[in-house]
C-alpha cells in the first residue's frame, strides 16, 4: 500500500478541467479544491513505482503549475485495505 | 502501533529511497515550488537538523571536517546507540549520529566511543561523561505534556540520569483542582548531557520532550542586558557602591513585622 | 462506523496536506470523527489503593478511552501515568482466552511442559475431582488439604463470595489474599491499638496537616496522586514540613525538609526515640492519656516467622502478641533507652535530625499526618513498628481529628474494600470478624444460613504457610486468583516453586494472562478483569466505589466470581459437610453448595433486571445472563447485612443501588452521610454526645498504646552477603508489571529492572554502570545491571532493585521471613552480595 497525500496548484482558471483530469486517474481522490486553484489530493496506489509515475503525471498534466508531496506512507507486503483498525 | 506513522521505518530501502528522490526532482524540477522545498523537506528528510552526535564532538562543522568515517566509534558503542549514516539518510554520508527515540545514549562511565576515535573528531579530552553535551533536552509541546496538564508522569525525570540537575520538577499549584501540585519537567541546560533518555521514554505517541542539537535548542540573551540578582550574587555584594536607603516615616506604635523601610 | 487502515491513512495524507497548504477539508474528517460516539460512564482505576476516580469510554464495544474524573474527590480529573494507560491494560496481545490445562490433547499431566486448550465444563470437572479427592467432609478440622490464595485487587463481591465458599461451603479456612504481603502488619497493629481496622482519618487530613512524616514510603512514586495533594499543602501553606524516613534515598527526599536516611530495623528504636522525647520533656497531652489511652507492653523476641527448624526460631523466648497493662513510670522506663545518642548511632541518623523530627510530634500546635506503606507494613516488626507510630499519635491526643492522624496507605485498589473489609483473610470473617470467636462464627452463619459448626475455628494457612504447605504436600487443591504470587511470594526456589511442582498437588490460576504464576500451575482459567465485569473498591481512605460492567470478557473468560459459583455447582452437601453439619442444616445431602450458598432465597433475591445509567444507556452483566439474577447485589446486600446484625458495628455501607448513584462514600455510611474522621465527636455517628473521643473498637472506648523494643532484623549482611537487599516498585509499573509490562509505552519508560547501588560501592567492585552483574542471595541468583544513576541513591552498603521484571525474579532472593504477628514477609531486608556476572 502505498498513499500520498499532496497539494496541487493549477492556474484558477484552469482549475476544474485539472480536477476533472484528477479525479480520473485511478486511485486520485481530490478531498478540497480553493478558489485560488490550490487542490488536496491523495493518491492511493499498491506500489510506490506506480505511485511515482502517477506523481510525474500529475506534475505533467494541463493547467498544473507546481505539485508538492507533503505525506507518504508506505507499506510493503501488508495490503490490507480490509483490515479494521483497532 | 505502527498503523497511522507516515515513516521511514516503513520503507522498503533503496527503492523507497529512489522514489523520494525521483519525487524531490520531480518537484524541484517544476521550479515555481509554492509551498517551498521546506515544506516537502519536512516531510521527506528530517534527520539533518536534529541528528545527535557521539559524545565529544564539537561544532558540526568541526567535526565534520576531522571526522573520517572510520566507524571505530560505532563499533566500540556497547549499547547499539551509534550509527553510521547512510545515503539518503541526510545526515553527512559515512558520519557516526544516533536517534534518540530509537535507541538513547546510555552514559557509559568509560564513554568507549570517545578513546576509539583516531582524529580527535570525538574530544579526547572528554573523560566524565557527564561533561558530554551531545545536544539539549528540549519540552517541546507544553500543550500535550501530560505533566502540564497536572497528571503525574514525569517519566522524562525520573529516567534522567542526572536526575534533580538535567531535569528538576519545578511545582505549580494546580488553580484547577486547587488541591494538586502541578510538577513542570524543567531542563537545565548545564546539566543536560543531551542522552536522550527523556526523549526515548516519553510515553505520548510522538514525544513532547525531544533532544536537539545546541544549536536548535539554545536561545541566547542579550549581551546587553545583565541579570541584576546574578551580577549580585555572582559578586557578593552590590555592584554599585555607596548607595543609601533612607527609614520611611511611620507610627511608632506598630506590631512587630508591620511597616516599610529599607531593605 | 467503520473506518478501514487505508480510509484512515488516506485520510492522514489528505489532513497533512491540507494543513500544510493551510486548506480547511470539510470532507475528510473521519480519522478525526472516530472521537464521536463515545459511551462515557464513571468508574475508579485499576491500580493503586488511592481509588482515583475515572471515566470510562467505550465505542463498539472497546474500551477505547479513559479520562480522569474531573469531579471525583480524590484525583479532580487527574491521572498518574499508569492511569493515563488503563484503556489499555484489557488489550495486552497475549489475552488467555481459553482454559489450559497442562499436558498433551487434553489429558492433565503433571510433569508437561506442554499446554493443551479444554472446554470450561471439562475445566470444572477436573478441578471438582482434585478438590473432592482431597475434601474429607467428616474430617472435624474442616477441609485442611484446599486452599485458595485471593487478592486485594478482587472486586468485592468477588471476595466475598470466595470467602464464603470457602469458609462456610468447603468448611476450609485456608483462604489468604495478597494483601497478606503488603497491609496485614497495618490490620493487626490497627486490631490490637484501636479494635478496629483501617484508618481513623482521610485523605483530607493531606489539606489540613502542618506536617507530614513518611515512615517508610515512598509516596512521590507509589502514590502519586496523593503526594501531588500533599506537594501542594507543603507548597501553599506557610510552615508546612515534610520529614521523609527511608533506608534509602528516593524521589519523596526532593521534597523533603528532613529527609533521614536510617539503618534498616532502626525505625523501631526511632519511633521510641520520639516517645521518650515527648515523655522527658513533659510534651503528652495528660488528658487524653487518661480519658482515652491503656498503656500495655507486649511480649518480646518472638521470632521471625520462619519454619519451625530454622535456628532463629528455636532461639526465640517469647511468643505471640498478648498485652500486659503497665503504668505510666513503666513506659516511661520502657522508652528511657532510646536517648538521641542511643538512637542517632544505632539508626545513623543525626542527632540534629532526629530532634527535629521529634520536635514536630511534641509540639502540641503542630498537626502531624504519618503516613507509611510497605517501608513499615513489610518488616519482621510490623505491627510493633505500627503500634510505635500510633503510641506517638495517642499521647499526643493527634489522632481522629482534620490534619492529624496516623494513616497507613494501601498498595492494592481493594486492599481495604475486599481483603480486610469483607474478610479473606485466613482468621478473619466479614466486617472485622474473627474465625477463633464463636459468638463471630454464629453471627455469620446465621447470615449465610448455614448451620452452627460449619465455620471451623482454626485459622487457615496464611499466605506464607500456603507455600510451605504446599511444598510439604499438605496442602494439594489449590487456587490462585487475581494475583501473581509466584512472581511476589517470597523465597521463590525453596518454597514456592517446589510448592507448585509437588506432584501430590493441584495448582489451578485464574488469570487474564499468562503471567509467571500461570506458567507455573497446571490448570490456567481465562478472567474477564477490571471493566469486564460489574465490581466495587475499597480505597485506603474507607471510600467504597463502584462501577458497571462496560465491556464484554474478551474469548471464553470469565470473572472470578462466576467462576467461583460455577464451582459451587460441582459440590453436594454430602462432598464437603459432615452428617453432624447436614442434620444441622436441614437440608437434602445432595443439595447442591451452589444452592445454598448462592440460590439459596437470600443472595438471589434481586430478579434480573436492566442495568441502566442516568443517561438510560444500558450496560451488560454477564453473571446475570447466566444465574438468572442479579448476582453483585445479592451478595452486597448480604454483606450488608454483617455490618448492621453482626457483632461489630462502625462498619457500615450504604444500599447498593446508592453506590452505583455516588462517587463512592467512606464508611461508616449512616443516615445517608459519610465519615471523614471516626472515633471523634461531631464527625463520627458512633459516638454520642459529650463522649468527646471514643475508640469504640475497644469494650473499654480506649485505645492501647503498646511498648515494643528495638530488636534486630532476621537477616543482617555479613562478610558473605555484605549488602542489604530492599526491594520495591517504581512509578511507571504496578507490582508484578502483568498489566504495565502489557502496555508498550511502560514498557518502553522502564523496560527492565535494574540494581540501584552507590557509586562508590560499585567502584570497589570495578563496576561500571551499566555492568551485568549476578545479585544473590542464600535463596537465588539473578542477573541484573548496575544503575548508580538515576531515582534512587543508596546509601553505602544498601541496594534496592525493583519487582516488577518477570525476567528478572527478585523474589528468588527475598527471604521468607515474616512479623510473627501480622505474618507478613520483610521484603525489605535480606543479605545479598553482588558479583560481575
Amino acid at each position: 500500500m502505498s498513499i500520498s497525500g499532496l497539494v496541487v496548484h493549477s492556474t484558477p482558471e484552469k482549475a476544474p478541467g485539472v480536477k476533472t483530469q484528477l479525479t480520473d486517474i485511478p486511485g486520485v481522490e481530490v478531498h478540497a479544491a480553493m478558489d485560488d486553484g490550490r487542490m488536496v489530493v491523495t493518491v492511493d496506489q499498491l506500489d510506490d513505482k506506480t505511485s511515482a509515475d502517477i506523481l510525474f503525471k500529475i506534475k505533467d498534466l494541463e493547467g498544473v503549475v507546481d505539485t508538492a508531496l507533503v505525506y507518504n506512507y508506505f507499506d510493503q507486503g501488508s495490503d490490507s485495505a480490509k483490515e479494521e483498525l483497532q | 502501533m505502527s498503523k497511522s506513522i507516515p515513516s521511514r521505518a516503513q520503507g522498503s530501502g533503496s527503492s523507497r529511497r529512489q522514489f523520494l528522490a525521483d519525487s524531490a526532482r520531480t518537484a524541484c524540477g517544476v521550479g515555481v515550488f509554492g509551498l517551498g522545498l521546506g515544506l516537502y523537506a519536512n516531510s521527506a528528510k528530517s534527520k539533518p537538523a536534529t541528528a545527535l552526535r557521539p559524545p565529544g564532538a564539537g561544532l558540526e562543522k568541526d567535526f565534520l571536517g576531522s571526522c573520517i568515517r572510520c566507524g571505530l566509534c560505532v563499533r566500540d558503542c556497547p549499547w547499539g546507540t551509534l550509527r553510521l549514516s547512510e545515503l539518503g539518510d541526510d545526515v553527512s554520508v559515512g558520519t557516526p549520529y544516533f536517534v534518540a527515540r530509537e535507541v538513547p545514549c546510555e552514559m557509559c562511565d568509560d564513554i568507549p566511543c570517545v578513546p576509539a576515535c583516531p582524529t580527535g573528531a570525538l574530544d579526547q579530552a572528554l573523560t566524565n561523561i557527564d561533561d558530554a553535551r551531545m545536544g539539549l533536552a528540549v519540552l517541546i509541546d507544553q500543550e500535550a505534556c501530560l505533566n502540564f496538564l497536572g497528571l503525574r508522569c514525569d517519566v522524562c525525570y525520573r529516567v534522567c540520569p542526572v536526575i534533580d540537575k538535567a531535569i528538576t520538577l519545578e511545582r505549580l499549584h494546580n488553580f484547577r483542582t486547587n488541591k494538586h501540585t502541578m510538577f513542570i519537567p524543567t531542563v537545565h541546560s548545564d546539566h543536560c548531557t543531551g542522552c536522550g533518555k527523556c526523549e526515548r521514554s516519553c510515553v505520548l505517541p510522538t514525544a513532547a520532550i525531544r533532544v536537539l542539537p545546541h544549536k536548535l535548542a539554545k536561545g541566547k540573551i542579550g549581551e546587553h542586558y545583565r541579570l541584576g540578582w546574578k551580577e549580585k550574587e555572582k559578586k557578593g555584594e552590590a555592584l554599585v557602591k555607596g548607595i543609601v536607603d533612607t527609614p520611611d516615616r511611620l507610627p511608632s506604635t506598630l506590631p512587630n513585622g508591620v511597616g516599610g523601610g529599607g531593605q | 462506523m467503520k473506518l478501514s487502515r487505508r480510509d484512515f491513512i488516506k485520510a492522514n495524507a489528505a489532513t497533512a496536506a491540507a494543513a500544510a497548504a493551510g486548506i480547511a477539508l470539510p470532507g475528510v474528517s473521519s480519522a478525526n470523527a472516530a472521537e464521536d460516539g463515545i459511551r462515557w460512564d464513571k468508574g475508579v482505576c485499576r491500580f493503586c489503593g488511592t481509588g482515583c476516580g475515572v471515566l470510562l469510554g467505550v465505542k463498539g464495544g472497546q474500551m477505547v478511552a479513559t479520562q480522569g474524573d474531573p469531579d471525583a474527590p480524590v484525583n479532580k480529573g487527574l491521572n498518574c501515568i499508569k492511569g493515563y494507560f488503563l484503556s489499555k491494560i484489557m488489550y495486552g496481545a497475549d489475552r488467555l482466552t481459553k482454559p489450559l490445562l497442562r499436558g498433551k490433547g487434553g489429558k492433565f499431566d503433571k510433569a508437561s511442559n506442554e499446554w493443551s486448550e479444554i472446554s470450561w465444563d471439562q475445566a470444572y470437572d477436573i478441578m471438582a475431582e482434585k478438590w473432592k479427592a482431597a475434601i474429607d467432609p467428616n474430617d472435624p478440622k474442616g477441609a485442611t488439604k484446599v486452599g485458595m490464595f485471593g487478592s486485594g485487587q478482587w472486586t468485592i463481591w468477588e471476595g466475598y463470595a470466595a470467602s464464603k465458599f470457602m469458609k462456610a461451603g468447603l468448611r476450609s479456612n485456608n483462604i489468604d489474599p495478597n494483601a497478606r504481603h503488603c497491609m496485614a502488619s497495618a490490620v493487626g497493629a490497627f486490631m490490637r491499638a484501636f479494635g478496629i481496622d483501617e484508618p481513623m482519618g482521610c485523605y483530607d487530613d493531606l489539606e489540613h496537616a502542618d506536617a507530614f512524616v513518611l515512615w517508610g514510603a515512598n509516596m512521590a512514586e507509589m502514590h502519586p496522586i496523593l503526594w501531588s495533594r500533599l506537594t501542594d499543602t507543603r507548597l501553599t501553606k506557610k510552615g508546612c514540613e515534610v520529614h521523609v524516613l527511608s533506608t534509602f534515598e528516593h524521589r519523596s527526599f526532593e521534597l523533603a525538609d528532613n529527609g533521614m536516611i536510617f539503618t534498616p530495623q532502626t525505625d523501631l528504636a526511632i519511633a521510641n526515640y520520639i516517645a521518650n522525647y515527648i515523655l522527658t520533656n513533659n510534651a503528652q497531652s495528660d488528658d487524653f492519656l487518661s480519658k482515652h489511652v491503656n498503656l500495655t507492653k507486649t511480649v518480646t523476641d518472638i521470632g521471625y516467622g520462619l519454619r519451625p527448624e530454622h535456628p532463629l526460631e528455636k532461639a526465640k523466648t517469647g511468643k505471640g502478641g498478648k498485652l500486659t497493662k503497665i503504668t505510666m513510670a513503666e513506659y516511661k522506663e520502657a522508652v528511657s533507652k532510646y536517648t538521641l545518642e542511643y538512637t542517632t548511632k544505632l539508626s545513623g541518623v543525626p542527632a540534629a535530625q532526629l530532634e527535629r523530627l521529634a520536635k514536630v510530634y511534641a509540639d502540641p500546635k503542630k498537626k502531624v499526618m504519618s503516613l507509611w506503606t510497605m517501608g513499615m507494613n513489610q518488616h519482621t516488626r510490623g505491627v510493633w513498628i505500627n503500634g510505635l507510630v500510633y503510641n506517638i499519635h495517642l499521647m499526643m491526643g493527634k489522632i481522629s481529628e482534620p490534619g492529624n492522624g496516623p494513616f497507613s496507605l494501601t498498595g492494592q485498589p481493594s486492599a481495604c474494600g475486599t481483603a480486610r473489609e469483607v474478610g479473606t483473610f485466613a482468621h478473619r470473617l466479614p466486617a472485622d470478624l474473627v474465625v477463633k470467636n464463636k459468638a463471630h462464627r454464629a453471627a455469620a452463619e446465621k447470615i449465610w444460613k448455614v448451620p452452627v459448626g460449619v465455620i471451623p475455628p482454626k485459622p487457615g494457612y496464611h499466605a506464607v504457610l500456603h507455600h510451605r504447605m504446599l511444598k510439604d504436600g499438605k496442602l494439594n487443591a489449590y487456587w490462585v486468583m487475581c494475583t501473581n504470587n509466584m512472581q511476589a511470594a517470597p523465597n521463590m526456589n525453596e518454597e514456592g516453586l517446589p510448592g507448585y511442582r509437588n506432584p501430590k498437588n493441584f495448582i489451578v490460576v485464574s488469570d487474564p494472562y499468562f503471567t509467571v504464576t500461570a506458567q507455573a500451575a497446571d490448570l490456567v482459567l481465562p478472567t474477564a478483569m477490571w471493566m469486564e465485569k460489574e465490581g466495587a473498591y475499597g480505597n485506603a481512605e474507607r471510600r467504597t466505589q463502584f462501577w458497571r460492567q462496560q465491556v464484554k470478557p474478551q474469548g471464553e473468560s470469565k470473572s472470578d466470581i462466576m467462576q467461583l459459583v460455577e464451582f459451587s455447582k460441582r459440590f453436594k452437601l454430602s462432598d464437603v459437610w459432615s452428617k453432624e453439619n447436614i442434620a444441622a442444616s436441614g437440608y437434602p445431602a445432595d443439595k447442591s453448595l451452589y444452592e445454598v450458598l448462592f440460590a439459596n432465597g437470600q443472595v438471589d433475591k434481586f430478579p434480573k433486571q436492566d442495568i441502566v445509567d442516568g443517561s438510560g444507556n444500558k450496560y451488560d452483566n454477564e453473571e446475570m445472563d447466566k444465574f438468572g439474577f442479579y448476582l453483585q447485589k445479592g451478595m452486597y446486600e448480604e454483606y450488608r447485612r454483617f455490618q448492621f446484625e453482626g457483632p461489630k458495628p462502625g462498619h457500615e455501607m450504604a444500599d447498593f443501588d446508592t453506590y452505583h448513584k455516588v462517587r463512592g462514600q467512606r464508611w461508616p455510611v449512616i443516615d445517608g452521610k459519610e465519615t471523614l474522621w471516626r472515633f471523634r465527636e461531631g464527625y463520627d455517628p458512633h459516638v454520642k454526645k459529650g463522649e468527646g473521643v471514643k475508640f469504640y473498637g475497644k469494650p473499654d472506648g480506649k485505645a492501647n498504646i503498646i511498648f515494643a523494643p528495638y530488636e534486630p532484623a532476621a537477616e543482617s549482611p555479613d562478610k558473605d552477603f555484605p549488602y542489604w537487599l530492599s526491594t520495591g516498585r517504581v512509578l511507571e509499573h504496578w507490582h508484578t508489571g502483568s498489566m504495565t509490562n502489557r502496555v508498550p509505552e511502560l514498557h518502553r519508560a522502564y523496560p527492565n529492572a535494574k540494581l540501584y547501588m552507590h557509586p562508590d560501592d560499585a567502584k570497589a567492585q570495578g563496576f561500571k554502570r551499566g555492568d551485568a552483574v549476578k545479585l544473590s542471595t542464600r535463596r537465588g541468583e539473578l542477573e541484573t545491571r548496575v544503575e548508580t544513576r538515576g531515582r534512587n541513591k543508596p546509601p553505602k552498603g544498601l541496594v534496592y532493585i525493583p519487582f516488577f521484571d518477570a525476567g528478572q525474579l527478585v523474589n528468588k532472593l527475598t527471604l521468607d521471613a515474616t512479623d510473627p504477628l501480622s505474618k507478613e514477609t520483610d521484603y525489605k531486608k535480606c543479605a545479598c552480595k553482588v558479583e560481575k556476572a
